[in-house]
């Protein structure tokens, strides 16, 4: 291993700290004359700003407004022009609410609230209409993705792909039996049931944070798809949840705008989007 | 700085951020919140983000920084699989001989040197643009570079006897 560039812009490729300078700046020189020579490097180039787009889309939506309220925060209590001059540090009392409210309007401005889900009704078949014995919250639910060697975590707004095959993992605050039953719908309205995979009904798990048996290849529909997890103390049965997910997706077409079911059980969503297949 | 001008800053340099995160940590989850913390940590020298000179050796350098010390502290395992800096959102390629030896130096170098390493191993960067971003002189760069690169060759040596 050796690393002999020296300095400029020779023969070989642009690195990804002058592609990122192009991407931010105006380019010029003799990075601008490369990439007029280099179809690799325009192409690499294009790809960081098609990861730009995708971000914009999906990441900063949903972390924006967290972002904002830390700095504002951060802000009040550390202004920056303390930092930069290197003087005392001091606190406002008003600092936090007025960070808040100023991340929650400038998300407003750009994002309008997006539709309620419609509310809860009891009305289902025979095993779920018993009155729901469980604990507000008492299930949630954490979500692992296997792809060639990697493993991660999947949280809300990542972008899977075909291929990728995802575990389960409940996490029940109670140590107590429960039945559950992991579903999604996706872009298509289509509606899937994850756990159990070989029964229509719910299935029995007793300890409080085991990976539910087996895992699922995703297909290649592209476009949102929410996951849930719900669960019960008493047994429910498939139907009742497809007929109320896809009630739901009539009414607001789309997974990405879809929420709690009306169910008279536990349950926890989230949303990821699957990209078109590299 | 109003909440507007946050967001647009966010919206600037995030992915960038990002991405280098992915790049250090090969983990997009702890990339995604090593990414907001880099952001907010580079927002309090926030007139360096809105300086056209300055802005991407400053995120390079906090990123970097902010990452290494989460491997240090996390005490990584060098021989997990790596991801592409580019294609972090779409696909992971195989890891090459040359990043898995330049993370395994991670754990042997000082914080300087570290630095160093990932700018030329991982980032790829010429001496200039190293220089840029540390504030070092090309001189002691190339000096530094040699050093490392006698260090890799003594971890090569390791690394080939573990897997035989």
């Amino acid at each position: 291993m050796t690393h002999n560039r020296d300095s400029g812009i020779h023969s070989e490729c642009l690195s990804a700290y002058a592609l990122d300078r192009a991407n931010l700046f105006p380019v010029a020189g003799a990075a601008a004359k490369h990439l007029e020579q280099c179809a690799a490097c325009r192409d690499r180039q294009q790809a960081l700003r098609a990861a730009a787009l995708q971000f914009e889309s999906q990441m900063f939506p949903r972390t924006a407004a967290a972002v904002i309220e830390r700095v504002l925060e951060d802000q009040s209590h550390f202004p920056p022009s303390v930092h930069e001059a290197g003087g005392r540090r001091y606190r406002r009392i008003l600092g936090s609410c007025i960070a808040a409210a100023a991340a929650a309007v400038f998300m407003l401005s750009v994002f309008p609230l997006k539709p309620k889900p419609p509310q809860p009704v009891v009305s289902h078949g025979e095993k779920a209409t018993t009155p729901y014995l469980g604990d507000k919250g008492a299930a949630g639910l954490e979500v692992y993705c296997k792809r060639g060697n990697l493993v991660f975590r999947v949280h809300e707004g990542m972008t899977l792909f075909a291929e990728d095959r995802i575990r389960f993992v409940p996490v029940l605050s109670k140590d107590d039996p429960r039945y559950l039953m992991v579903v999604s719908v996706d872009n298509t309205g289509t509606v899937s049931r994850y756990f159990p995979q070989d029964s229509e009904e719910a299935g029995r798990v007793d300890t409080g944070k085991t990976p539910l048996p087996g895992s699922t290849i995703l297909d290649d529909t592209a476009g949102p798809e929410r996951l849930w997890l719900l669960s019960s103390k008493v047994p429910f049965h498939f139907e009742a949840v497809r007929s109320a997910i896809s009630e739901q997706w009539q009414q607001l077409h789309g997974p990405e705008r879809m929420g709690n079911l009306p169910l008279p059980m536990d349950q926890t969503s989230l949303v990821f989007w699957k990209g078109e297949t590299p | 700085m109003d909440a507007a001008k946050i967001g647009e800053l966010y919206m600037r340099f995030a992915p960038l951020i990002f991405r280098r995160c992915n790049k250090l940590l090969s983990d997009p989850v702890l990339a995604g919140d090593a990414a907001q913390e880099v952001f907010v940590r580079a927002m309090r020298h926030a007139s360096k983000l809105t300086n056209d000179r300055e802005c991407l050796p400053w995120l390079y350098r906090v990123s970097t920084n902010h990452c290494l010390n989460l491997i240090r502290a996390r005490n990584k395992d060098p021989l997990l699989p790596l991801s592409s800096a580019e294609d972090s959102f779409r696909q992971f390629e195989q890891h090459t001989m040359a990043e898995e030896e330049a993370r395994q130096l991670l754990g042997r170098l000082d914080e300087t040197d570290a630095q160093i390493a990932v700018y030329a191993y991982l980032d790829r960067m010429t001496q200039g643009e190293i220089a840029e971003v540390t504030g070092i002189s090309r001189k002691t760069i190339g000096k530094k570079l040699k050093r490392i690169a006698e260090t890799a060759r003594e971890n090569r040596l390791v690394y080939q006897e573990a897997e035989s």
